[in-house]
């Protein structure tokens, strides 16, 4: 526990793992107590890979994982009665009934709470009795998630779990997120590349695009950091020569660019000029799409 | 760890929740029947030919389960479940290595006694069986040995084929060492059933080592998920 930041839950500092052509290079994030980080990215940007990489389930390269302090993989028992994984498709034996997968698992953790299981169960509707084969994907990772909570883990790691769920039960997991971190000392890593689930829940945001992160950052100061600027006329040619503004673009009616320092721009810029907010989704696609450029 | 041999001992169908009737079919009704018809019965069982056949029911039946086993808990990735939960990987391996010892000597007592007694009601001399079951015991555990072992660097796949391998290199083995007895002028007695389980024994004992030294060093073979995931980012995805 040395040096270690009691709000912190989870440290990343340079993790890198390669793969014949795939590179996760020097990833470092921090997920504070009483947060949800939205971890957001492309299909195969490496999220599941670094979620993979916290849980020892992939070997990295180089790196070090620290979760409450405790180092990965040398205190993995220890760091995993504090965790909770669910990863991108469930890992429930379909065999079996979702009563025996929790009777199974409740063998391993000191501080299982069979009051929250049930609670959840009946929350959930999920039914006890039934196979997991003959669940529904929501199920499956409604019970997935009553199973990564049963034993009041301080931090929840999510690999993309509302994806190809129906917004119903999209709603409904988030809704079971947000009610988790009620409690301060706790803390979610959410991976996603649906941006509304992340715009809805999260408190700070993380994108990662071809194995490298972007920027990690609190959602609201991102979201009014980048904006679109709109320059009407044609006398606007002169405004976005800035280097304030980049993906400059004339348009019917004048000029459009988007500033990452808009406070910055606002002092500067001259004329005419409309500030207008993004969207995650917007901003998201315009970083990931503009580092592919 | 407890825990987790008792899940493993369930997957290999040694659990509390499947049929005891079918286990005291194995286990006695079947000496039973044996006793009933006489290993000569109707000319269709010799001795040898019983033994052999009995010995062979047995390998096979430890092979197909542990790979079916194995099959199935890679296709529900349950290497991957267990890794999430508070255990060390080694004890995962470990789990695994000894429920399938269990299995392994638990048919290979069936396949003693069935014999033995099936010998003994029939008064039939038992001298001429000791090669023969040591031939198969040591054989069981061998097979079992490289399937986890294989298993443990290389994921499920093709566990059946190690398997058949396995036959091939222990039937060589033993084939060579009776002929250098032979040349020896000894005959095969009840030191020779000892030597062949002792090295079996020690060569599971080393695949067990190596696993775990593997899976710790190296982590699990990743499984074919994980592999086609890996081909679809190689193939488009971020790039």
């Amino acid at each position: 526990m040395n040096n270690h930041d009691e709000r912190t839950l989870l440290e990343v500092n340079g993790l890198t793992k390669s793969y014949l052509d795939f590179q996760l290079r020097d990833v470092n994030i921090q997920v504070p107590a009483g947060t949800i980080m939205g971890f957001l990215g492309r299909n195969g940007a490496g999220k599941s890979t670094m979620m993979k990489a916290i849980m020892d389930l992939i070997k990295r390269d180089e790196g070090d994982i620290r979760v409450l302090g405790m180092s990965m993989p040398e205190e993995e028992v220890a760091v995993k009665e504090q965790v909770g994984y669910v990863g991108d498709t469930p890992l429930l034996n379909n065999a079996w009934t979702m009563e025996r997968t929790l009777s199974f698992a409740r063998h391993f953790y000191p501080n299982w709470d069979q009051e929250a299981v049930d609670r959840n169960l009946e929350r959930f509707q999920v039914p006890f009795d039934k196979k997991i084969s003959e669940l529904s994907k929501g199920m499956k990772v409604k019970a997935s998630l009553i199973l990564a909570m049963a034993h009041q883990p301080k931090l929840l790691l999510l690999d993309e779990p509302t994806s190809g769920l129906d917004p119903v039960v999209r709603t409904e997991v988030l809704e079971l997120l947000l009610d988790f971190v009620q409690d301060e000392s706790r803390g979610v890593l959410f991976s996603s590349h649906i941006t509304s689930d992340v715009e809805k829940i999260a408190d700070w945001v993380t994108v990662i695009n071809d194995g490298e992160i972007l920027f990690s950052e609190d959602k609201e100061s991102l979201l009014d950091r980048y904006r679109r600027i709109v320059i009407p006329g044609n006398g606007g040619g002169k405004a976005v020569e800035t280097p304030l503004l980049f993906n400059c673009q004339s348009t019917m009616g004048g000029y459009v660019g988007y500033t990452d320092r808009f406070d910055r721009f606002q002092k500067v810029a001259s004329g005419k000029w409309r500030s207008e907010r993004l969207t995650l989704e917007e901003l998201f696609v315009l970083l990931t799409g503009r580092k592919g450029e | 760890m407890g825990a987790l041999i008792k899940r493993e001992l369930r997957a290999l169908k040694l659990g509390n929740d499947n049929n005891p009737a079918l286990y005291g079919f194995f286990v006695i009704g079947i000496p039973v029947i044996m006793w009933l018809l006489g290993p000569e019965f109707t000319g269709f069982y010799d001795a040898e030919g019983f033994k052999t056949s009995m010995s062979v029911v047995g390998m096979v039946l430890v092979m197909q389960i542990v790979s079916y086993s194995l099959e199935r808990e890679e296709a529900n990735r349950q290497m991957t479940f267990l890794q999430t939960l508070p255990v060390k990987k080694s004890q995962i391996v470990s789990a695994k290595f000894i429920s399938v010892l269990s299995l392994s000597g638990i048919t290979i007592v069936w396949i003693n006694l069935v014999i033995i007694l099936t010998m003994f009601i029939s008064e039939h001399r038992m001298e001429e069986s000791g090669l023969l079951l040591s031939f198969f015991s040591s054989l069981i555990i061998f097979i079992e040995a490289s399937t986890l072992l294989t298993y443990f660097f290389k994921g499920s796949r093709g566990n059946f084929i190690i398997g058949i391998i396995s036959i091939f290199i222990w039937g060589g083995f033993h084939g060579l060492s009776g002929l250098f007895l032979k040349s020896m002028g000894m005959e095969p007695g009840i030191e020779v059933f000892a030597v062949y389980m002792s090295l079996s024994l020690a060569i599971y004992l080393i695949c067990w080592g190596l696993s775990v030294r593997r899976v710790t060093k190296k982590g699990f073979p990743l499984n074919k998920e994980h592999k086609t995931d890996q081909m679809k980012r190689s193939g488009g995805g971020a790039k």
